[in-house]
């Protein structure tokens, strides 16, 4: 069997992965990039929008662009890309070096040594099935996701005249693209009373077609012997239903982080994120163990999912060449404003950078961080909504034990 | 008054824009490619276009205005790349230069497949 050693190896070739190994191969690691499909760029090849590049790259660029630019930073790195290889298993050797099997039609089966590994494996979309949407089997029903990957990565059209479930990005993106390749799209629904996607979304991809968005709607019932014909939907405010005729019904709701590697390793996990529980470095609770993008937890943007990789294969290097990083004592925590804060723990006497999701929607909003009860980092949000991703920097004291975050609404 | 939500980064900027003839004032905008974008959607709505072209031998590739098109040409440009054939070419080659005499080109932003 194939053998293959490398300093730090990365799962995942998207735009995470690939500047998570930008940054390892320029600290001076032997680093290897293996992704199942046959091109670099994960989800991004299928993302033909423009909209991403302007925090990482200071220019706006389509996902395959981004794809790109970002598989030319790894490769002139030095960083080694294996395409169409799947990761079946990683286990830990008893010197604390990670094992990952891999199968590929070109090589067979084969093992990948590595001192440490970043797993940045993205993320899956909810399906009907998660929402559990009653009505017949008809075909036509796609994931927003899916019809994007048939339409911009095999030329097809999934129907004629959509409905779209969820005000997801994806879900608002697709709108746009089907009505630029002469689909319908009847209206978008959304089961809560705000649109979960970006404004610059709702006016470029809605308004700009008189695209009709109802919130406080839900997707009732599917109806269709063979195709879909019809959907019934019910506004959740008057219990009033009514249908939609269309063949096609697009789901944008929500995304999962895809984490099986992680968990069958025994990765502590994070229920509020999905993803590991990780350290300032992105390193989760097993050493040598790294998690980036959106496997880690959902970006809005990719920029900062690849911002994020950059730090965690610095680290990964850092841990390839001493094996072992500051230990992390600091425990996060957060108010209920917040869905999460990431990281879970940091290390005393450094900065970090934290991400948050709000749960909360306001105009304003005073975000602030404490080390043991006393404030060391302010900021102002403006506009905040469970949509956006909130950032801040803080330095820890040293001999910190407890940092908390609270976000207050500013009347 | 007019509200009006700045497309042109992720921040999506809340504006609002007041038209007193010629003059424009615009508020809410956090940099000024808001106020610029504010004057250009009321005398000149573009938008940035993206779509997949066919080679006409199975292949296709994606595409991108490499500036904002004016919006009412923006089904004129669809139409014409659903009917037509373009070769193959490079990420970044034009594929069709000076739209409609605007200056604005499309060019290919992703490999053919
Ligand atoms: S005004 Fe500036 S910051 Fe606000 S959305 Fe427009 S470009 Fe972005």
């Amino acid at each position: 069997m194939k053998q293959l050693n490398c300093d730090v190896a990365v799962i995942g070739a998207g735009g995470a992965g690939l500047s998570a190994a930008a940054a390892a191969a320029a600290a001076g690691k032997n680093v290897v990039v293996i992704d199942r499909e046959e091109s670099c760029g994960g989800v991004l090849c299928q993302c033909i929008h423009n909209g991403f590049g302007l925090r990482y790259f200071n220019e706006e660029l389509t996902g395959p662009e981004y794809a790109l630019r970002m598989e030319r930073c790894a490769r002139e790195s030095g960083a080694r890309i294996m395409l169409g290889e799947t990761v079946g298993a990683v286990r830990r050797h008893s010197d604390n070096t990670l094992e990952a099997t891999l199968f590929s039609a070109a090589n067979g089966v084969s093992k990948l040594n590595a001192k440490a590994m970043v797993f940045a494996t993205g993320c899956r979309e909810r399906t009907r099935a998660n929402i559990a949407v009653p009505g017949d089997r008809s075909a036509g029903v796609y994931t927003a996701g899916s019809a994007q990957k048939l339409m911009n990565l095999t030329g097809m059209l999934p129907g004629r005249r959509a409905v779209i479930v969820g005000s997801g990005d994806i879900g608002l993106i697709m709108a746009r693209r089907c009505r630029w390749s002469g689909i319908e799209v009847a209206a978008v629904v959304e089961i809560l009373p705000e649109p979960s996607g970006l404004p610059r979304n709702i006016a470029q991809c809605l308004r700009d077609f008189d695209i009709p968005l109802l919130l406080s709607h839900r997707c009732a019932r599917i109806m269709g012997r063979n195709r879909v014909e019809a959907v019934e939907i019910e506004n959740l405010i008057t219990k009033e239903r009514f249908t939609f005729q269309c063949d096609t019904v697009l789901f944008s709701v929500g995304l999962i982080p895809e984490n099986e590697l992680l968990k069958s390793m025994g990765v502590e996990m994070n229920p509020a994120t999905g993803g590991p529980c990780v350290d300032g470095s992105c390193q989760c609770a097993l050493p040598g163990v790294f998690a980036a993008g959106n496997s880690l937890h959902v970006h809005d943007l990719v920029d900062f999912a690849s911002i994020e990789a950059r730090r965690a294969g610095a680290a990964a290097a850092e841990y390839a060449s001493s094996g072992k990083l500051p230990s992390a004592d600091a425990e996060v925590s957060c108010s209920k404003t917040l869905k999460y804060a990431i990281p879970n723990k940091c290390v005393p006497g450094s900065a970090c950078e934290f991400f948050f999701r709000p749960t909360v929607s306001c105009a304003r909003a005073k975000l602030t961080a404490s080390a043991d009860g006393q404030e060391i980092a302010k900021k102002m949000c403006l506009s905040v909504r469970p949509a956006e991703m909130l950032t801040m920097k803080a330095e820890i004291p040293a001999g910190t034990a407890k940092v908390e975050f609270l976000l207050e609404e500013c009347k | 008054m007019k509200k009006m939500i700045c497309i042109t980064c992720p921040t999506g900027c809340e504006m609002e824009v007041l038209c007193d003839g010629d003059k424009i004032t615009v508020s809410g905008n956090r940099c000024p490619r808001g106020a610029a974008y504010a004057e250009s959607e009321i005398k000149d709505p573009r938008r940035t276009v993206t779509a997949v072209v066919h080679s006409g031998s199975g292949k296709f590739q994606s595409v991108r205005t490499d500036k904002p098109l004016p919006r009412p040409l923006i089904p004129g440009l669809l139409n014409k790349i659903l009917k037509e054939n373009y070769p193959e070419a490079e990420p970044g080659a034009v594929i069709i230069a000076d739209i409609e005499g605007t200056g604005v080109n499309l060019i290919a932003t992703g490999p053919a497949r």
